[in-house]
């Protein structure tokens, strides 16, 4: 979305739904959680449209609320069951093996977490320290340890 | 573009969010009139309740009282007043949660209120008839924690927004002091007053600043750590809060507080007449929480920054 666009709900919905919808479900892990969530998020966005002020880009800004919601349900989860530990609700089509989708969600959540906003929405480290309130050193020593899982977990063949 | 961003984009291809954005339009309108209509009449409310102190005051005052220019006495100077309203805000509704705003407090006093509650959850290990992640209001807890060769680790987190900003009418600064700075992440919503902290000039327009815990605060989350025993929030630190407020006309306005946490944990804040607020039961919220620290299952710190204050 140019910068010279209209902020209007329905643009960025038809630009960030399936975005936001495929973030939420690699962070919780459940197909209906993910739904619940993506909701709640256009619903902040369009509560928080006007605060939106292009210090950062759209796409980052939703990101951030994005985040903050899935990890404000999974706490809300955790008295009735830990969520870091259910088994994916999501079917892949690749029977043989496990699937890269698998993969990451089966990584801890402050990894996985990293893994998401680096590789699949390609946000700088910077960028990811950020969003998740650390240093880049740490950023740097969870991708590296989410590097080692997945690589256990998909194979010699598995490269980033 | 990364293998393995390649693949989960081929593999999560086939889900689409579909949802009906016009209602959701709709419903999320209807609220914002809603909560408009309340404020226009609560703001009403409060400008005549205002303006009526006001007329009182200078009936009572001495003739020649005067206003006296910007300054820094831990006094109220002139006939000014201040509203301050902690942000307690349900992040499912957006509404402030129901429990902590009182149209009543708002009406007859300065409402102060800062929603902070330190919630511990107990990771225990070492049995397998007791292992399990327990809330403070588990009633099993007491028997657990009296039982030997257990490992117990205690995971702080916060509940509640910890921001602090102030309601009134031409305010220019709001200066705090305070001395522990039990305090932590410190933000404010304003955006046209300079907010300054122990005299350091930490917010202005286009500036966010976060505060990080007090070295006092995260000592006492250890010592919490180093033993197996019910938390005792008694020996939590407290802390002293003097807020002065600066209006336009140049006078200004004081108030003191103390800040403790009582047994479940709440950071009671207690005003100049001993009144309290955030003086909670242990399960009254149970919305969302931020971590102000977080330890493994092992007891091992993860990432925390001890960096201090940042600034965008």
């Amino acid at each position: 979305m140019s910068k010279n666009t209209s902020l209007d709900l329905d643009s960025i919905y038809l630009e960030y739904k399936d975005y936001i919808f495929r973030t939420c479900i690699l962070y919780l892990k459940d197909y209906h959680l993910a739904e619940d969530c993506t909701q709640n998020v256009f619903i902040k966005i369009y509560r928080k449209i006007h605060t939106f002020k292009r210090k950062s880009s759209l796409k980052t800004w939703i990101t951030g609320i994005c985040i903050n919601t899935c990890k404000d349900m999974i706490k809300k989860k955790r008295h009735i069951e830990s969520i870091d530990e259910t088994t994916p609700d999501i079917s892949t089509d690749i029977e043989s093996q496990i699937s890269v989708t698998e993969a990451v969600m089966s990584l801890p959540l402050k990894i996985r977490e990293v893994v998401i906003l680096y590789y699949y929405r390609e946000f700088t480290m910077k960028e990811v320290a950020e969003f998740t309130h650390t240093k880049i050193s740490n950023v740097e020593y969870r991708l590296r340890r989410a590097r080692a899982l997945l690589k256990d977990m998909l194979g010699d063949d598995f490269c980033e | 573009m990364s293998e393995i961003r390649e693949k989960l984009e081929l593999e999560l291809d086939k889900y689409e969010f579909q949802t009906d954005i016009e209602n959701l339009k709709i419903k999320e309108n209807h609220r914002m009139i809603k909560r408009r209509k309340t404020a226009i009449v609560l703001s009403t409310i409060a400008i005549v309740f205002i303006v009526a102190l006001s007329v009182i005051f200078t009936i009572n005052s001495t003739p020649n009282a005067t206003i006296s220019a910007n300054t820094m006495t831990n006094k109220t100077v002139g006939n000014r007043s201040f509203f301050i309203v902690a942000s307690a805000l349900d992040s499912e509704t957006g509404e402030p949660m129901e429990a902590t705003v009182d149209d009543a407090l708002v009406l007859d006093k300065d409402m102060i209120m800062i929603q902070t509650m330190l919630s511990c959850t107990y990771y225990v290990s070492g049995n397998e008839k007791y292992n399990g992640v327990y809330d403070p209001y588990d009633e099993r807890l007491e028997e657990i924690l009296a039982q030997e060769g257990l490992t117990v680790n205690k995971c702080f987190s916060v509940m509640g927004d910890e921001s602090m900003w102030v309601e009134g009418e031409d305010i220019t600064k709001v200066e705090y002091e305070v001395k522990n700075g039990i305090l932590f992440k410190w933000t404010d919503s304003v955006e046209s007053k300079r907010i300054v902290l122990n005299n350091d000039e930490v917010y202005s327009p286009q500036r966010v600043v976060l505060w990080r815990p007090s070295e006092e605060l995260l000592t006492w989350i250890e010592d919490q750590n180093s033993h197996n025993g019910p938390v005792d929030f008694s020996t939590a630190p407290k802390d002293e809060i003097s807020i002065t407020v600066t209006f336009s006309d140049m006078s200004v306005a004081t108030r003191k507080l103390k800040l403790y946490y009582n047994d479940y944990g709440y950071l009671v804040v207690e005003t100049e007449d001993g009144t309290k607020y955030n003086d909670g039961k242990l399960d009254d919220y149970e919305h969302w929480y931020k971590k102000v620290c977080e330890y493994d299952e092992n007891g091992n710190p993860i990432i925390w920054d001890y960096s201090g204050r940042r600034s965008e």
